[in-house]
């Protein structure tokens, strides 16, 4: 532990300093209470041991201060003097110390009260990380929450979306071949137009009129530009919907054969707005995959997670590489390389740690490694990562070609390696 | 942790550090108990408390002087604060009791308490140079 001693008197802060040093702390000796606050505003320090009786600033103003601070970790003080009656218990202990220790002081009762604040200190520690798992906990429950009710609102608008577009799709095809046919009728007619002129000059000439009013050789010309691109723009919504289907496959629960290129392609469409929006170019190279075995939802989860870190990695005009290539053993591996910011070396450990996240508070729950790790583990597979600090990061997920565990109807397992 | 070094075995181990040691002037086996048996840090308590032990008794003797006794309890009171480190119960009572004196506004007794801490101080310094440079840390 830090800590910070003021007393005035030579002989007892050199006993306090040596005996709280040879216990393993790392102690600052003030020689009265301005220097000591001065100390403790400049410093970092987890218990204070403070003579009452000095002057300026007495120990019972000093741990005052102390709490006034506001600081965030709890302090542990303990007032130590020669004062022992009861009131002057009840002035320190009001004024915020911890504990009190009359002088001359006991070594091992300096000792076990050093010892009490160490709890009290590391109770404080653990709670303080016990809440804030559990908001990051609660942080990314709202999260998924929000997550599988889009996916079941996408997969909601997709099945409305797919009838009307499947009948119009169906009523295009149909229009553009009857249209076609009525046109070469059109052309029949058009053959006898000298005809016709003979012998009804009036019907001609208002057929004339009609043709020149729709301006029908534009039209002619138009039509087969118009069916196409209104063909091209179904095929568009079809391929979202779909893209919103295979990324929410609520309709699956169950494994099946999956072509993992097209499943790629699927969450590189689903975060193409915020590829887009970083100025983040991807490049890809996917050689054809036999199909593997794995439960879709969850496996395109894992490549959300890894391909959404890899953009938001980088910096604008940056790169993100998506490779997918077949390995002995009937392995499987995509392979997604950024040239980002990177990560440190001290933070590889605990990557796949639940919450751990280095983005500011608030943005990341720090679940999204931690739960790929799970999917990937339970498919009977593996992720590696490199990284170099401001060079970039690969991750190499490898998933066998027939899970040797599907894990069935289970809950994504939110644990890290080890 | 390891046992601090019985003050017994101390004596046993370091029979020179002084003739007559009365225990009521200085108690060795309570104060090498205190240090844990650490010589260096008892020659660095004593070597601090004889460097500060003239400034602390004059400005005792200043207060008793002019009569001072807020300033004169303080004093004995810091006073009190170091020597009390030391085990020496007779120099510890007579700064406590001048203390007490001030504190009860008794500017009559004051002289004489100062007087037996002077003399208590005298009794004790030669314990504690002896202990602290005589003793043999070996």
């Amino acid at each position: 532990m830090n800590v910070l001693i003021a007393e005035d008197e030579a002989v007892s802060r050199c006993l306090l300093q040596n005996h709280l040093e040879k216990w393993g702390h790392h102690v600052v000796a003030a020689a009265d209470g301005a220097e000591a606050w001065r100390l403790f505003e400049g410093g970092q320090f987890t218990l204070v041991v403070s003579d009452w009786i000095m002057p300026e600033v007495d120990g019972v103003e000093l741990i005052r201060r102390i709490r006034a601070s506001g600081r965030p970790r709890y302090v542990y003080t303990i007032l130590l003097t020669a004062k022992s009656q009861k009131g002057d218990v009840i002035q320190g202990m009001e004024a915020g110390a911890d504990s009190f220790l009359t002088k001359p002081f006991d070594r091992e009762e300096l000792r076990v009260h050093i010892q009490a604040g160490e709890r009290i200190i590391h109770l404080e520690h653990t709670l303080a990380e016990q809440n804030r798992a559990l908001r990051e906990a609660q942080a990314a429950l709202i999260q998924s929450e929000k997550l599988a009710s889009l996916g079941q609102l996408a997969a909601g608008v997709a099945h409305e979306i797919n009838n009307p577009v499947a009948y119009v799709t169906n009523n295009l095809a149909v229009l553009r071949r009857d249209v076609t046919a009525a046109l070469g009728v059109l052309d029949a007619y058009r053959r006898g137009l000298d005809d016709l002129a003979r012998v009804r000059p009036d019907l001609a000439a208002a057929a004339a009129r009609l043709e020149e009013n729709i301006d029908l050789a534009y039209v002619r010309d138009n039509l087969p530009r118009l069916f196409e691109k209104s063909q091209g723009g179904l095929q568009r919504v079809r391929d979202i919907v779909c893209n919103l289907c295979n990324f929410a496959r609520l309709d699956e629960g169950e494994s099946k054969e999956v072509d993992l290129r097209s499943a790629v392609e699927s969450t590189l469409e689903i975060i193409a707005h915020e590829v887009k929006a970083r100025g983040v170019e991807v490049r890809t190279d996917f050689p054809p995959l036999p199909p593997i075995v794995c439960h879709p939802g969850q496996v395109n989860q894992v490549f959300l997670n890894i391909l959404m870190n890899a953009v938001q990695a980088c910096a604008p005009g940056g790169w993100v590489a998506v490779r997918t290539r077949l390995e002995p053993g009937d392995l499987v591996v995509v392979e997604v390389e950024d040239n980002g910011c990177g990560i440190r070396p001290e933070h590889l450990p605990h990557l796949f740690e639940p919450f751990f996240t280095t983005k500011p508070v608030g943005q990341g729950t720090g679940l999204g490694l931690s739960v790929s790790y799970g999917i990937v583990r339970d498919h009977g597979g593996s992720i590696e990562v490199e990284s170099t600090p401001g060079r970039g990061s690969v991750f190499r997920v490898c998933l066998p070609r027939v899970a040797a565990r599907p894990g069935k109807d289970q809950p994504p397992p939110v644990r890290g390696p080890g | 942790m390891t046992e601090p070094n019985r003050p017994e075995h101390d004596r046993q181990a370091n029979p020179g550090g002084g003739p007559g040691a009365r225990p009521e002037v200085l108690d060795r086996a309570e104060l090498l108990d205190r240090v844990g048996g650490d010589i260096d840090l008892l020659r660095k308590l004593v070597a601090l408390f004889l460097a500060d032990c003239p400034r602390l008794l004059g400005e005792i003797q200043e207060a008793v002087t002019r009569a001072d006794l807020p300033r004169l309890e303080r004093a004995a009171h810091t006073f009190k604060g170091a020597v009390g480190n030391f085990a020496a119960p007779a120099a510890f009572a007579a700064a406590l009791q001048l203390e007490t004196v001030a504190h009860g506004g008794d500017l009559a007794r004051a002289a004489d308490g100062y007087a037996a801490l002077a003399g208590a101080v005298a009794r004790l310094l030669p314990e504690l140079r002896a202990l602290a440079g005589g003793g043999d840390s070996s």
